[in-house]
């Protein structure tokens, strides 16, 4: 019976030390993660005062809600505000209309140069911006659209990372269902739209969040691939809301203020898809 | 509609052997083929071929005369019901039966009678609104089923419909395909590693190993004179028992010809001892060591593990076959070398 008995090394498996060190960790991550969140929504409300003190002020002795309104004017939200809707809603349709075809035919059909094709896909994601951006202004200076939407949707309408998710789950779609759908008479097209895609939806949807929010927050490709205000994007205009002019100091409130404009949005859908971007990134293999 | 493999050889790319060469089958106009083996002997193989999922690497298929080598799968006029039914997740019973119709640009109100018609055909009408997730695996197999009616095609390709089953579940679904078959009357080509399936579904059994038909005929004619030790050891619960002879042959008999006890008069005489005795029901499943090796016989008599046994089995009920496992009708004679098993 001697196989029966217990390992010296035997450990319990949910300890007390053990629980209570997993909650000290799991909360300093969370303070961490979630106290420059908090910081800005706070500071938003603050006073000129209290914002530039020097000791933290983590709650507000008088709530200030024209910040908001000062904001949105200082940084003609209206303006860049647009200009960010039409850029980023536009490079997820373009986006979405490239990368779920590609992704597919790299998931379910077999064709020439499939794999170094698809490896020159992923290495989009190791290359730095940095190192392309040169070349890419110089293009699009030579090709006359620098300053234009098209521009600055185009640059963003290929996405490596958004084909390899997708694709990776097209690959999880089991095959009978393709081939039921083939001996039903379906085409390719057919497959993948009307058997496929409702399948992956919730990968499409969380890709295409993901791609609104890249384009939505970019702050690089906003300055480096333009001359002049005109496609601008809001975080560009946020920006601007530091550089005090006529020697005043710059009112930081008014920043945090449309810094938290900038984000409510995207908070919002991610508190309303939430369990959805979950589930997609556990479906297609992100873990 | 009668679909003929003519020559057909088959390699996937990477391999260096093919899975089956000079591969021919012809399968009558309505009849009820089984296509029968272990695991990898090719069966599911053949099968996706005809379907059109699976690209013939030389060869013709033909199905009505027409050659279909390099038809698109759905342009076959076959419908196929797979293993893990292959529902579509997202649309309802009605959706998924629907698809195929909607493909073929069928009018929406002979689209609408059909659908109706195979609903009630596979007892779903009353579901025809839910999603696959809310049926149970039985139910998934019916909407796989009336899928492929609903489309009335010239034959039915099945590829180990019932495996996912549990045994109660699959011995309905066996008679209810049975019916179904009797009452549409059109080519059945069935895929099975089960040959209980087999011998009570089938009007035709086409046993395969290794690639290679070894008979092609009846469930009677496959289990009554099977065409070589294969076949023989492969139909029957349990197979035959071959023991092979110093002469190079094997003697064969099935597991309920042997009797017990000491007998008289013509046929193979063996002794041994009990080594299992499992329950069966109606009978006892035995093994026995007969000192060469281990036999499994059935019989209703009662025995002690450990019994020493003599076993009779008459003339009549002994098979023959040559030194190539080919059925003979020369009688093979020699001392009895070792109990023999084809997959060993």
């Amino acid at each position: 019976m001697d196989q029966f008995k217990k390992p010296a090394k035997y450990k319990k498996k949910n300890s007390l030390v053990g629980k209570i060190l997993e909650c000290l960790l799991l909360a300093f991550l969370f303070i961490l993660f979630v106290l420059p969140f908090y910081y800005m929504v706070i500071s938003s409300f603050k006073t000129t005062i209290e914002a530039m003190a020097t000791k933290p002020v983590f709650w507000p002795s008088k709530w200030v809600f024209t910040n908001f309104r000062d904001a949105w004017k200082e940084a003609n939200f209206s303006k860049y505000g647009l200009n960010s809707i039409i850029i980023s809603a536009s490079v997820v349709v373009t986006c979405l209309a490239c990368s779920v075809p590609a992704a597919f035919a790299f998931g379910r059909l077999q064709f020439k140069f499939k794999k170094p094709l698809f490896a020159i896909i992923l290495s989009d994601m190791m290359v730095p911006v940095q190192c392309i951006f040169l070349p890419l202004f110089l293009i699009f200076a030579k090709l006359g659209i620098l300053n234009t939407y098209g521009s600055m949707i185009l640059l963003f309408t290929y996405s490596g990372s958004t084909i390899f998710f997708i694709r990776n789950a097209f690959m999880q779609v089991n095959n009978e269902v393709l081939e039921a759908a083939r001996l039903d008479g379906a085409s390719e097209l057919t497959v993948m739209f009307k058997v496929t895609f409702p399948m992956v939806k919730p990968v499409v949807v969380t890709m295409a969040l993901m791609a609104f929010l890249r384009r939505w927050n970019d702050y690089f490709w906003n300055l480096s691939l333009t001359t002049n205000d005109k496609v601008r994007t809001l975080p560009y205009a946020i920006n601007s809301l530091n550089n005090a002019t006529d020697g005043a100091l710059p009112r930081w409130e008014v920043t945090m203020a449309g810094a938290t404009l900038l984000m409510a949005p995207m908070l919002i859908a991610y508190i309303f898809a939430n369990k959805q971007i979950k589930n997609a990134f556990v479906y297609s293999g992100i873990k | 509609m009668a679909i003929v493999m003519k020559d057909i050889k088959k390699q996937y790319v990477g391999t260096t052997k093919p899975v089956m060469e000079h591969f021919d089958l012809t399968i009558e106009d309505g009849s009820f083929t089984v296509l029968l083996g272990p695991s990898g002997c090719g069966k599911t193989t053949a099968l996706r071929m005809i379907a059109g999922l699976e690209d013939v690497t030389d060869g013709r298929i033909y199905i009505d005369e027409n050659d279909v080598t390099d038809v698109d799968p759905g342009d076959r006029n076959i419908a196929m019901v797979f293993q893990n039914y292959a529902i579509y997740p997202h649309m309802t019973v009605r959706g998924n039966i629907e698809f195929g119709l909607k493909n073929y640009k069928i009018e929406k109100e002979e689209i609408k009678q059909r659908v109706d018609y195979v609903l009630a055909l596979t007892g779903l009408s009353e579901y025809s609104e839910r999603k696959p997730a809310q049926l149970s695996g039985g139910q998934r197999q019916r909407v796989a089923l009336a899928r492929a009616i609903s489309k009335s095609p010239k034959a039915f390709l099945m590829d180990e419909p019932l495996s996912n089953l549990d045994a109660k579940l699959r011995t309905q679904m066996r008679s209810e395909m049975i019916q179904l078959y009797n009452r549409l009357k059109c080519t059945f080509i069935y895929v099975t590693h089960d040959q209980t399936e087999a011998m009570t579904m089938g009007t035709d059994i086409v046993v395969i190993y290794k690639g290679v038909i070894q008979q092609h005929g009846t469930p009677e004619e496959v289990y009554k004179s099977p065409a070589n030790l294969f076949v023989a050891q492969f139909i029957g619960d349990p197979g035959m028992n071959a023991l092979k002879l110093s002469s190079g042959g094997f003697v064969g008999f099935k597991p309920r010809e042997a009797q017990i006890g000491a007998a008289e008069g013509d046929g193979l005489k063996i002794k041994g001892k009990v080594l299992t005795r499992e329950y069966m029901g109606y009978d006892y499943m035995i093994t026995i060591d007969i000192g060469c090796g281990n036999i499994v016989i059935r019989n209703k008599q009662h025995v002690e593990v450990d019994q020493e046994l003599d076993l009779f089995i008459p003339q009549t009920a002994l098979y023959y076959f040559d030194e190539n496992q080919n059925r003979t009708e020369t009688v093979q004679t020699g001392s009895v070398a070792e109990v023999f098993h084809v997959d060993d």
